[in-house]
C-alpha cells in the first residue's frame, strides 16, 4: 500500500500501534493491581496484623490461665476432704473460733488442779470497754484473750505448772508472772496469761488464687501442737433440772 | 526512486519488545494479584484460626472453673486449715518456757543466796530480790550470773537495782537482768 509521499505502510505498522497499545493497557492492569495491593496493605492487612497480635496475645493468656487452672484442678482433686476435715477439727481446738470462755475455764482449772496448786483468783481482763463518752479505755488485741491468776503452790509444782501450760492443746502464752516467796516453801504467784482464738470464716478463695498450701514449718508446728496434752473439758451442758426457789439452800 | 524505506526489521523488533514488556506486566500483575490474596487469605485464616483457638480454651476454662468450682468446699477447708496453721505458728513463735528461767536462775544460785521474788515481763525482763547468807555468797551469784560460761549463757544486762546489809551481816539484794531468748525457746 502506497501513501502519499512514497512511503510504503506495511501490516508491521499495524503490529506496532497494537503492541503500543497492549504495552499501555498491562502496564495499566500492573499499576492498577499495584494500587490495589497497597490498598490492601494499608486498609486490610495493616489493621489485620495489628489484629492478629493482639489475638496471639489473648491466646497466650488464655493458655496461661488455663494451665494455672488445670493445675489448680490438680491440687484441689489431690486434696483429701476427711484428712483436712479431721486438721481443721484439731486446729479448731488448738485455736477456737471464738471467745470460748467455759473451755478457756476449765483448762486453767485442770492444769492447776493437775499441778496441786491452789487457785486463789482468776480474772479476765475484759475486751474492749467504752465510758459513758464513748471513749475507748481498754482496747483488747485481736483474738487475744488475757486472763490474769493468782496461785499459790510449791516450787516445782509452779515450774511444773509453767512447763505444762505452754503444752497444753488449748494454746496459750504466759504473758508475765511474778513470784513472791512464802513462810515455809510455799510461793505465791501472780501471772497473766493470753488464750487465742480466731475466728475464720469458711470463704472459697478467688478462682485465680492458687490453692493455700502449709509450709513445712507449719506443718512440722501442727503436728507438735497436736501431740499435745488435751486439758480442756468437755463443755458445759445445759441443766435439765431447775429450782422452784432461787435462793433456796443449795 | 521515490524513497522507499525498509522500516520493517526495526519495528518488528520494536513490536516483539512491547509485546515482551506486555506479556512481563501481565504476568507481574497476576504475580502481585496472587500475591496479594495469598496475603489476605493468610491475614484472615490466621486470625479464624486464631479466633477459634480463643473460642475452644475459653471453653476449656469455663469447664475446668466448674470443676473447681465443684471441689470449692474442700478449698475453703484447706484455706481455713492454713489461716489457723499460720496462727498456731505465730503463737507458738511467742511461746516463752518461763519454767526454764527458774531452772537457770537456781542453776547459778549458791546456796547461801535465796530469792524472796521474781518477776518476769513479757519483754523478758527479769527483776529479782534476795538476800544472801553473807557478802561471799552475794558476791558468788554476781559472778556466776555474769560467767559467760554459766549465767552468762542464759542472762545479759546483769545489774544490781539495790543491796542493803543488815546486823547479821546478811544481805538484801534487788537484781535486775535480761532474759536471753534462747533460754525460753
Amino acid at each position: 500500500m502506497k501513501i502519499p509521499g512514497g512511503f510504503k505502510l506495511s501490516a508491521s505498522s499495524f503490529g506496532f500501534s497494537t503492541a503500543r497499545a497492549g504495552v499501555y493497557r498491562s502496564s495499566l492492569i500492573f499499576a492498577a493491581v499495584f494500587l490495589l495491593g497497597f490498598a490492601l496493605a494499608l486498609l486490610v492487612i495493616k489493621p489485620r496484623i495489628a489484629e492478629s497480635i493482639e489475638t496471639n496475645k489473648k491466646v497466650g493468656e488464655k493458655k496461661a490461665q488455663l494451665d494455672k487452672l488445670n493445675q489448680k484442678k490438680d491440687e484441689v482433686s489431690s486434696l483429701d476432704e476427711q484428712e483436712i476435715r479431721e486438721m481443721v477439727n484439731k486446729t479448731i481446738k488448738a485455736l477456737p473460733s471464738r471467745k470460748d470462755i467455759p473451755g478457756l475455764v476449765a483448762s486453767v482449772e485442770r492444769l492447776i488442779g493437775l499441778n496441786q496448786l491452789t487457785l486463789s483468783s482468776v480474772q479476765l481482763v475484759p475486751g474492749e470497754i467504752s465510758t459513758e463518752s464513748g471513749k475507748v479505755v481498754q482496747k483488747e488485741e485481736e483474738g487475744t484473750l488475757k486472763v490474769q491468776l493468782s496461785l499459790s503452790g510449791s516450787f516445782e509444782n509452779v515450774k511444773k505448772f509453767l512447763e505444762n501450760a505452754v503444752s497444753a492443746s488449748r494454746l496459750l502464752s504466759i504473758d508475765s508472772v511474778s513470784i513472791q516467796s512464802q513462810e515455809g516453801n510455799n510461793l505465791n504467784v501472780g501471772m497473766t496469761m493470753s488464750y487465742f482464738y480466731q475466728p475464720v470464716a469458711e470463704v472459697v478463695p478467688p478462682i485465680d488464687q492458687p490453692v493455700a498450701k502449709l509450709t513445712d514449718k507449719e506443718k512440722e508446728t501442727l503436728e507438735k501442737v497436736f501431740g499435745y496434752e488435751d486439758y480442756s473439758q468437755p463443755f458445759l451442758q445445759a441443766s435439765q433440772s431447775s429450782r422452784t426457789n432461787p435462793f433456796g439452800e443449795l | 526512486m521515490a524513497g522507499e524505506i525498509n522500516l520493517l526489521p526495526q519495528r518488528e523488533y520494536e513490536v516483539q519488545r512491547k509485546e515482551l514488556i506486555q506479556r512481563w506486566f501481565y504476568l507481574a500483575s497476576v504475580f502481585l494479584l496472587v500475591l496479594e490474596l495469598l496475603a489476605v487469605v493468610g491475614v484472615f485464616g490466621f486470625l479464624g484460626v486464631r479466633s477459634l483457638e480463643i473460642r475452644r480454651l475459653t471453653s476449656e476454662i469455663n469447664k475446668t472453673t466448674k470443676t473447681i468450682q465443684d471441689l470449692s468446699a474442700v478449698e475453703g477447708l484447706q484455706a481455713t486449715l492454713e489461716k489457723k496453721a499460720a496462727k498456731i505458728l505465730s503463737i507458738t513463735d511467742k511461746q516463752r518456757r518461763l519454767d526454764k528461767v527458774l531452772e537457770k536462775v537456781a542453776e547459778v544460785m549458791p546456796n547461801g543466796v535465796k530469792l524472796s521474788g521474781i518477776n518476769l515481763s513479757d519483754k523478758n525482763d527479769l527483776v529479782t530480790s534476795g538476800e544472801a547468807r553473807n557478802s561471799t555468797d552475794l558476791s558468788t551469784f554476781l559472778i556466776n550470773l555474769i560467767d559467760e560460761e554459766k549465767g552468762g549463757k542464759y542472762f545479759s544486762e546483769v545489774n544490781v537495782g539495790s543491796l542493803a546489809s543488815s546486823s547479821e551481816g546478811k544481805y538484801s539484794f534487788g537484781l535486775n537482768m535480761k532474759i536471753k531468748e534462747e533460754v525460753v525457746k
